[in-house]
């Protein structure tokens, strides 16, 4: 073994301390989702008000209730793969995007059938002016957070990762429009979940820049190594 | 690892001589006589060490490990432009060889991966990041323009990335 070798392995073990709960994503993704939903359902009722009757229709409508079960549970998937994907070894690439693409194919599979079987009586009642804009951007700030979160652990493939938290942070506002804005099944396609494409690949282009191991700083005690 | 983590340094000390030894065989074995297998070898351990608060102790410790080998080494493979140090005898004379010399990576030994990838995949790796030419003596060598031999290596480390990467999700 080199010297320069058994130096690094000496430093390395100088600087080791315990870790607090290792390898645990659950509380981080809580944090996160907890913190979506009130910070896009603060700024939703700031900047307008929600749709007439949007919650009841969870009762009235059985398919609206499904369908956001099934936006929940996609968010849910993406946010929680963007996180384990900053694990290694926890998830593959084709795991990490085969089960959140499969929940939301799903999602839009509502809105396609919707074109012929809307799940939720058509109309322009409630319609924002900006919803398109607003999706994107009320994304952006969790899109910072979840980011922030990754750059705590190791994620070895960072477009991926970058991808997946674009995708969580504007699908959020995406879904709580269907409450906020107008519901009609092309407007939805395009103006609520065209923003969420768009967010994942700005995700995608942050990710190497904000993630990868030469983005992230190491912390203070660990730079005196070099 | 699980140790480690609870702040046992002897047996930490213990680990990382064992992973750096573990780490040198498997780039050793798939890519041959690297010239910066042992810079490769620290970044390694240095990574593990970065990166020790994410391996949960419930999941399995291989796959952990040897996604961070294989990040750590295509990194270094992308990132190693400089002219390493010959390696060994046979990398060095095929460095002193004439322009006339048919192939100089052919006088280097192959690591088990090289001999999966394409002919000018290999050689494009083999020439800059084993016999340690700059991209323009690799480019002279094989006959064609700088830029196409910067392109040829950049695909050569997707391609050997991608083989990595199934060789893990075989196992």
């Amino acid at each position: 073994m080199s010297e320069s070798r058994e130096k690094l392995i000496g430093d390395l073990v100088a600087d080791l301390r315990p870790v607090r709960r290792p390898g645990r994503i659950a509380p981080m993704l809580a944090a996160w989702l907890v913190a979506a939903l009130l910070y896009t359902g603060a700024v939703l009722a700031a900047t307008g008000p929600f749709r007439d009757g949007a919650l009841h229709s969870l009762y009235s409508f059985p398919g609206f209730a499904a369908e956001t079960a099934v936006a929940v549970l996609a968010i849910w998937a993406i946010a929680r793969m963007a996180l384990l994907t900053g694990l290694p070894g926890a998830v593959t690439p084709f795991r990490a995007t085969a089960w959140p693409a499969l929940l939301v194919a799903v999602w839009i599979g509502f809105y396609v059938v919707g074109f012929w079987y809307p799940v939720h009586p058509v109309s322009e009642l409630g319609h924002r002016d900006h919803c398109y804009l607003q999706t994107q951007l009320f994304g952006l700030p969790m899109l910072a957070f979840l980011l922030w979160i990754a750059r705590r652990l190791a994620p070895p493939w960072p477009v991926l990762t970058g991808a997946l938290a674009g995708a969580a942070a504007a699908a959020i506002p995406a879904e709580m429009m269907q409450f906020a804005c107008m519901y009609e099944p092309e407007h939805i396609l395009i103006y609520h979940l065209g923003p969420v494409a768009v967010t994942a690949a700005l995700g995608a282009v942050l990710g190497p820049r904000v993630l990868s191991p030469r983005a992230v700083r190491p912390r203070r005690r660990v730079g005196r190594l070099h | 690892m699980a140790a480690a983590h609870g702040g046992d340094k002897r047996r930490y000390e213990q680990l990382l001589r064992e992973l750096g030894v573990v780490i040198e065989q498997y780039i050793r074995r798939r890519f041959g006589r690297l010239a910066f297998i042992d810079d490769c070898v620290q970044e390694c351990l240095l990574a593990i060490h970065l990166a020790r608060h994410t391996y949960d102790p419930r999941r399995p410790f291989r796959p952990w490990f040897f996604t961070i080998v294989r990040n750590k080494t295509i990194d270094l493979l992308r990132r190693a432009y400089y002219a390493p140090a010959p390696a060994d005898e046979g990398v060095a004379r095929a460095m002193e060889s004439d322009a006339g010399a048919a192939d100089p990576a052919s006088s280097v030994a192959a690591g088990e991966l090289l001999t999966r990838l394409e002919p000018s995949h290999r050689d494009a790796l083999t020439l800059t990041k084993i016999v340690g030419y700059s991209l323009a003596e690799a480019a002279a060598r094989l006959g064609i323009s700088e830029a196409a031999m910067k392109s040829r290596v950049n695909r050569a480390i997707r391609a050997t990335a991608l083989l990595l990467q199934q060789e893990q999700d075989q196992e």
